[in-house]
Formats: structure tokens, sequence, C-alpha cells
């Protein structure tokens, strides 16, 4: 019982906080906003009993924010905040109200997805006493062995394009 | 979650294209950049390898990686598909990339990645190993897009592409995830079982929602209204070779996708997206033909007329018969040769003058009587006048419409050809019917790109003449649907 209230809680900061990291005027600031974000995610899946994943979670994400963060140092100028008017214009009102729309279908369809989807039967792991870690390196290497490999050429390909663009003029 | 049947027949032609990817890059970095014309034809070489395991695959079914993959006719023809387009555009790049872009392995590498992904897309029985794929094929194109860096216009193009390139993904996404509360599985054989399983009586709002999501994903890719806006300025600014490979290999993968999600795992909503379709087939064909009318850019005009041909094939699409739905690849491998000819053409006098402007082509036709007699053959064939292999396309697809009783559909569609001759003839009539605004300079074209520009010629004269072989093969390929 705890638990679900401790999940309802750190959905909420998760959701003001991913708020604030697009709202925040200042890019510093969101940096920050985005880990908190990280974190909230991180404890609900702690919650969810995929330990795993939640340290992956806080490892990986809060280690690249601060990549970000030190980008944002190094290549913004901070000394000026630019500020931005948007006018209402009738496109931009009727595009705002369109989006609540979907927004609002997106959540009522989320809370649609029930606990017991059909045929879920077939995810109930016999854990055999094997911990977290054992399992999801097992699921690795067996069912999703192709899948694993090809994101390596995903990321090959995402290096050449950063390496082939981001190389000075000759 | 069976046993480990790991099978690597069943992406033994995207092996081939990896381990050639990886080659090439070796192969460029010892070569120097003036001197690497040669690494086009190795690219090539490695797509028709991959050719040949295709073909010597074809006809057999592969199951393999635990049930993720499949390799059946459909995958068979749509990397026919793939590779042919691949092929074209390396022989092609060889002289137009020279000196513009200095990364001529990774040009050639992304070039072959791309492919790999989309054999991934089709071949997917998953939608894990769909979205790695689709993500495969989408970073190689956004890179590609962008490498003429001294061009102002292509990085804008690159740049585009990929902020909205990856929102559509990010949509995408979400529609697997609901998708995924829906079924309870990403597979999309266990998705059809499922389906008949428990949603006969009544959809869930969550499947509902997911698949609509994933369809627009889709719809993105193909560059269908009301997500079209991307196109003009994308394929405008990107490199002429790179904009014909995405006109033709990028759209058959979307359209890849499109069968393998909607008719095998989502099976039991197509036909509710059937009247969806109809409707987004009419605007995008209208529209594409409207918009086209106005152009003063050849390249520009091409990109509007491939979102008009996207609504032909949509037409197909909605359908949902054999002929229609053989159509679509019939048209598909019709479009990829006509279309990559004529941005073909486009990028020799685009070398030549540094613009794609119609007035540009005055008087082209007479000087240059091979390229003038080429472009004749591609349009007329884009415009979908008889011997040529786009009016053969025309011709099944709406025959299939027809078939289903989508008659206005048909008729919108032969009205909207009708128009669509307007423009693709008055090229004509500027390269044969106008004076020269300018001395007419020589045009290097290295022999790779005549072979290139021979093939996909012949290719749409000999399906123009002789469409029956073809059509029957591409029906076959959808026969296991019916």
């Amino acid at each position: 019982m705890i638990t679900s209230y401790i999940t309802i809680i750190v959905g909420i900061v998760a959701v003001i906080a991913a708020l604030s990291t697009v709202l925040q005027k200042n890019p510093v600031y969101s940096a920050v906003s985005l880990i908190v974000v990280m974190v909230a995610l991180a404890v609900n899946y702690l919650l969810l009993n995929a330990e795993f994943i939640a340290v992956i979670q806080l490892i990986v994400y809060a280690g690249a924010i601060m990549v970000l963060f030190v980008f944002v140092i190094m290549l913004l100028n901070l000394g000026e905040v630019k500020k931005y008017k948007i006018e209402a214009t009738s496109g931009r009102i009727a595009g705002a109200i369109l989006t609540g729309l979907f927004f609002l279908q997106l959540v009522v369809a989320g809370f649609n997805v029930t606990a017991n989807v059909p045929g879920i039967e077939r995810f109930f792991i016999d854990t055999k006493g094997l911990d977290n870690t054992k399992i999801i390196g097992h699921a690795l290497f067996s069912d999703y062995l192709l899948p694993f490999e090809v994101v390596s050429i995903v990321l090959i390909v995402g290096i050449i394009g950063a390496v082939v663009l981001g190389k000075k003029k000759e | 979650m069976g046993e480990l049947n790991i099978n690597f027949w069943s992406i033994a032609p995207q092996l081939v294209l990896i381990c050639f990817g990886f080659l090439l890059m070796l192969i460029g970095g010892y070569t120097k950049v003036s001197k690497s014309g040669y690494l086009g034809q190795i690219s090539a070489l490695g797509i028709a390898l991959a050719f040949m395991v295709n073909i010597y695959l074809f006809g057999s079914r592969k199951l393999g990686f635990s049930n993720i993959i499949l390799f059946d006719e459909l995958v068979g023809i749509f990397n026919a598909i793939f590779f042919v387009s691949g092929f074209l555009v390396c022989l092609l790049s060889d002289n137009y990339i020279e000196g513009k872009i200095k990364h001529t392995g990774e040009y050639y590498a992304l070039i072959l990645f791309a492919i790999a992904g989309m054999s991934f897309m089709v071949s997917a029985l998953d939608f894990l190993i769909l979205f790695l794929g689709l993500e495969m094929m989408s970073l190689s194109i956004y890179v590609l897009a962008g490498l003429f860096k001294q061009s102002e216009r292509s990085i804008e193009s690159a740049m585009k592409y990929f902020l909205l390139g990856s929102f559509s993904t990010a949509i995408f996404l979400l529609g697997v995830a609901f998708l995924y509360g829906a079924f309870g599985t990403t597979n999309f054989a266990y998705m059809l079982q499922h389906f008949t399983k428990y949603f006969m009586d009544g959809k869930s709002l969550p499947l509902l929602m997911g698949s609509a999501l994933v369809f627009s994903g889709i719809v993105f890719k193909i560059a269908a209204v009301p997500f079209h806006m991307w196109t003009p300025d994308v394929y405008e600014g990107a490199p002429t070779t790179v904009t014909a490979f995405m006109a033709t290999a990028v759209k058959a993968a979307a359209f890849s996708m499109l069968f393998r999600v909607y008719l095998l795992g989502l099976r039991g909503v197509v036909v509710d997206y059937a009247g969806i379709i109809a409707y987004l087939a009419v605007f995008t064909m209208t529209l594409g033909n409207l918009s086209a009318l106005a152009q003063k850019s050849v390249k520009r005009m091409l990109a509007y007329s491939s979102i008009a041909h996207a609504g032909y094939l949509l037409v197909g699409f909605t359908s949902l018969n054999q002929i229609g739905l053989g159509a679509v690849i019939f048209y598909l491998i019709s479009y990829a040769l006509m279309n990559i000819g004529a941005f073909a053409i486009i990028s020799f006098f685009e070398k030549e003058t540094h613009s794609t402007e119609l007035n540009h082509l005055s008087g082209k036709g007479f000087k240059h009587p091979f390229l003038g007699f080429m472009m004749v053959i591609f349009m007329f064939s884009l415009a979908g006048v008889p011997p040529t292999s786009g009016f053969a396309g025309k011709f099944y697809i709406f025959t299939g419409a027809i078939q289903s009783g989508y008659v206005s559909l048909a008729i919108i569609g032969v009205l909207n050809s009708a128009i669509s001759a307007y423009y693709y003839l008055r090229v004509l009539v500027y390269m044969y019917f106008k004076d020269a605004e300018e001395p007419i300079s020589n045009i290097n074209i290295s022999a790779p790109q005549v072979v290139a520009i021979l093939i996909s010629a012949i290719g749409v004269l000999n399906i123009g003449v002789l469409p029956g072989k073809l059509f029957d093969l591409t029906i076959k390929s959808v026969s296991f649907l019916f």
C-alpha cells in the first residue's frame, strides 16, 4: 500500500520536473530539472523490483547529464538570457487546443492500460532464485540477441555521423 | 520465449551489407580523397552480392532469432527494391559527389547501413527489431542529407529532417508502448493470435491509440498528407543522389512497414484504417500535384511529385485486395527506377550549372541528345504514358481500387495523373522547345553513371512493355495474406 503512494508521489515529482525542464529560461536550471526527472524515474523502477535498471538509469543518465551540464556552461553564453515573445496567432491557439486534446486522449488511453493484459502469463518468468541482473543478461543473450547486436550498428552509424558532420572543414 | 533458433540465413543479405559497410570505411581511410572514385563500384559490388544472396534465398521461408525475423517472399521482393535503388545510387554518386564530399568511404558505408536497416525493417516480426531497423535507416539518411557541408541548404535539410524525424520516431515509439500495454507482447505473430482471441468483440482504447500513433509514425516516413511538410525542403537541400535514395528506397521501406505492421500484427484494425487511408490518399495526391505545378526548380518539383506518388501508392493499399497490394509493390519498383533516373539526369545538369532551376534546362535536349532522350523516357514514365512502367503501375493500382469498389478514388487518381502530365511534360518543353540562355558546356559522365542510367531506362521500358511477369511475382508475394 505504502509503495503505491510513493509511486504516485514520485510520479508527480517527475512530471513537475519534466515541465520545469521545458519551461526554464536558464539552460542550467533545465539540466538540473532533467536530473530530477531521471532520479524520480529510477525510484519508480526500484519500486517495480527492477534494481538493475534503476541503477543503470542513474549511472548512465545522470552521467550523461553531467556532460550536458559541462557543455552548457562551456558553449552557451549564460550572461544574457534571451527572451522570446511568442505571439498568440490563431494558428498557434488552434494548435495548442489540438495538442491539449491529443494529450487528454493519451492520458485516457494510458489509464485504460490494465495489468491483466491478455497473455501476460507468458512473461511471468520462473526466476529460479536468479537475481535481476542475471535475468536481464539471459534475455539479452538469448531471446533478444539480434536486437542487442543491431543496436551496436545503430550506435556506429551515430558515431560516424557525429565525426563526419562535426569535423572541421579542410 | 521458445528455443533459441539462431538462423543466420534469415539475415544473410543484411550481414553482407554490413560487412561491406565496414570494409568501405576501412578502404576509405586509406585512400586519398582525389582517388576515391572506385569506392562507389565497391559498394555497388557489395549490394549486388547481397542481391544475389537474396535471390538465392527467394522462395523459402526462414524464421530466425527466437521468432523475431521472418524471411519470406514479401521480404525478398522488398529487399530487391532496396538493393536496386541502392545499387543505382552508388553508381550514380561517382562523379557527382567528387570534390564536394571529403568522406567518400563514410558516404557509401552509410548508404549500405541504411539499406541494411531497411532490410531489417521489412524482415522484422517484432516491433523491437522493426524500430531498430527504422533508426538505423533514419540516422544514416539524416547524416547523408547533410554531407554537402559547404552548402547551407544541405545543412538545413539535414537539421530539419533530423528534428522532425526524431519527433515522428518518438510518436511511433509511444504507439509501440501502447500496443505493448494492450497485447502484452511486441511480436507480430503473438499480436495476431491475441487479437483473434481477445479483441473480436471490442477493441480496447490502448489498442486504438497505439495503432493510431504507429500509423502516424509510418505516414511521416511515407511523406503523405498531413505529415508531408518536411519533404520539399529536405529533398531540395540534400545532395541530389541522396534525394533520389530518399524518394525511392526510404519510401519503399516505409511502405514495407505498412505491410508488415498493418497486414500482419495489427491485421484486425486494418479495415478501420482503410477508410482513413482513402482520404489521406486523395489529399496527398491532390496537394502534391497542385503544389508541383507552381515549382520553378525541377528538384523541388520532383519532391512534390514524390508526395503525389505516395498518394497513388496509398490508393493501392486502400483497396486491400491482392491486385491492389501487388500493384503497390509493382509501382514501388517502377517508381524507384524512373525516379532515380530522373534525379540522375538532374544531378548531371546540376553539376554543370550549379542550379536545378527549370530555365537552366532550356535547350539542353538537343545539345545533349543521350541525356535528353533518357529524360523523355523518365518523364513519360512519371506522367504515366503507355509504353512505360509508370503507366502499367497506375493501371494495376486503379484496377485494384475499382475491384474493391473505390471507383471515385480511382477517378480522382486518374484526374490527378492528368494534372501531373502538365508539369512533367513542361520539363521536356523547356529542354526541347526553348532556346538556350547560356553557352552550353560539356558534361562529364563517367562509365558507371551511364550504366546506371541505362539500367533504369531499360528497366522502365521493359517493365512497361512486358509487365505481366513482374506483376505475377508481386501478386504471389502478397498471396499469403489472403
